[in-house]
């Protein structure tokens, strides 16, 4: 974590989208590790509750201490993928948002095709599931105008970091469930201005 | 007289021989400064105190070196020095593996396929690269056996029964389970976006797009549909 923090750091962003400037700053290495260090306190090691989890924030015990598993490490997951679950979880320390928690999806909850989007494990969907957000700042919304803020601006980042980003943004924004938010996040980040 | 008049003459005789003598010392030293003014622009230099030091050679202007081919071993070497390091930022991603040869594609597949399928992040790696280069109808077959590759159900045995998830900490997980599929199908998207001339290569990506479109893997589904939809397939 060390590391990917490190490579966080060293991010410089040719631009920045509006969305990204509201919530984190500039496109930037050290703006980055301020917003983290501002919200997570401690990092302990935990498994979540969950055996597929990456990371999570247990709220009753401290909302501002960041618990990471051993998947962190086990799991092979793209770098950029990694820092999306930290900037994710660390989004979820803040107490004066009632910690962004999620919003159930909607029922039915089917991708642009129609067709149900579901977990890939289980086959399960993610139908009722509190696995959304209604709103661009949560942490479905943050992590993934960061990306794509990285996808598009990132001046350092390799084309497979910054191929990953755009990956992993894109199948986040798919938890949004709020037209609003959905249109805001569009014209933030998916609109031809940018391309 | 006749006395007289030799005095007289060797007077003569002597006033001419000073007047010679003169005007040939006058005319030395004139043809001595105009030769100097001629060649000379600069001062002479004055008289060195310090030892002579010899002037510096010339330095020849080397060629700049040709880039040093670097083997196929050579390159995979560097790959597993890249995926060790879990450092996706490394520079030589974009720098090292932009001409590949057929043989440095043969090694790289090589390398796919002796990978334990739950290094997915590696494979995607080899994909993602491999699939920068599509050029060939053999590169497309490469790509589609990737395609159709059975779900992976877990990132420690893929094989093992897919576990139960809570939906939220897992979010990046379906993207990663699936990760060389994903790559294999963002290397044709891109291809697609170049508008290739070879209508039998453009031909063969859209079918394994539209292939993998029924995939039981979603995500993999979900993604070739999107690739229809904006080559305008669907």
């Amino acid at each position: 974590m060390i590391a990917d923090m490190n490579f966080v750091g060293t991010i410089q962003g040719s631009a920045t989208s509006p969305l990204h400037q509201q919530i984190f700053g500039a496109v930037n290495g050290p703006t980055y590790l301020q917003f983290f260090d501002a919200r997570v306190k401690a990092i302990g090691l935990s498994g979540c509750g969950d055996p597929n989890a990456v990371a999570c924030v247990i709220p009753m015990m401290g909302s501002s201490k960041m618990w990471i598993t051993q998947n962190y490490i086990k799991f092979s997951h793209p770098q950029i993928a990694r820092s999306m679950v930290v900037f994710h979880e660390s989004r979820h320390t803040e107490v004066n948002h009632g910690n962004w928690g999620h919003a159930n999806c909607p029922t039915p909850f089917n991708d642009p095709q129609g067709n149900p989007i579901k977990s890939i494990w289980t086959g399960a969907v993610l139908a009722g599931k509190p696995a959304c957000d209604i709103t661009p700042f949560g942490s479905y919304g943050s992590s993934l105008i960061m990306l794509k803020n990285v996808s598009k601006f990132c001046a350092n980042c390799t084309d497979k970091v910054k191929t990953d980003a755009g990956i992993y943004a894109d199948d986040q924004f798919k938890r949004i469930i709020n037209p609003q938010a959905v249109a805001a996040i569009k014209k933030d980040l998916y609109s031809v201005r940018f391309q | 007289m006749t006395r007289k008049f030799g005095f007289f003459a060797i007077f003569i005789c002597l006033l001419v021989a000073v007047y010679m003598l003169e005007r040939a010392k006058t005319a030395s030293v004139e043809v001595s400064m105009s030769s100097a003014t001629a060649t000379t622009v600069e001062p002479p230099a004055p008289a060195s105190v310090q030892p002579e030091v010899p002037a510096p050679m010339p330095v020849p202007i080397a060629p700049s070196p040709a880039p040093v081919p670097v083997s196929s071993v050579e390159k995979v070497k560097m790959l597993e020095d890249i995926l060790a390091s879990k450092n996706d930022n490394d520079p030589r991603l974009d720098s090292e593996f932009n001409n590949l040869t057929d043989n440095d594609k043969a090694a790289l597949q090589k390398k796919y396929s002796d990978e334990n399928r739950e290094k997915l992040n590696e494979r995607g790696t080899i994909v993602y690269l491999l699939g920068r280069t599509i050029s060939s109808s053999h590169d497309l077959v490469f790509i589609k056996q990737v395609t159709e590759e059975p779900i992976c159900n877990n990132f420690e045995n893929c094989n093992a029964i897919p576990r139960d998830d809570d939906s939220d900490h897992t979010g990046a997980n379906d993207v990663t389970l699936a990760y060389p599929q994903v790559m294999a199908l963002k290397s044709l998207e891109r291809f697609l976006q170049t508008n290739p001339q070879d209508y039998a290569l453009k031909q063969q990506s859209l079918e394994i797009v539209n292939t993998a479109a029924g995939s039981r893997n979603d995500v993999v589904a979900r993604m070739a549909r999107q690739i229809l939809d904006q080559s305008g397939q669907n």
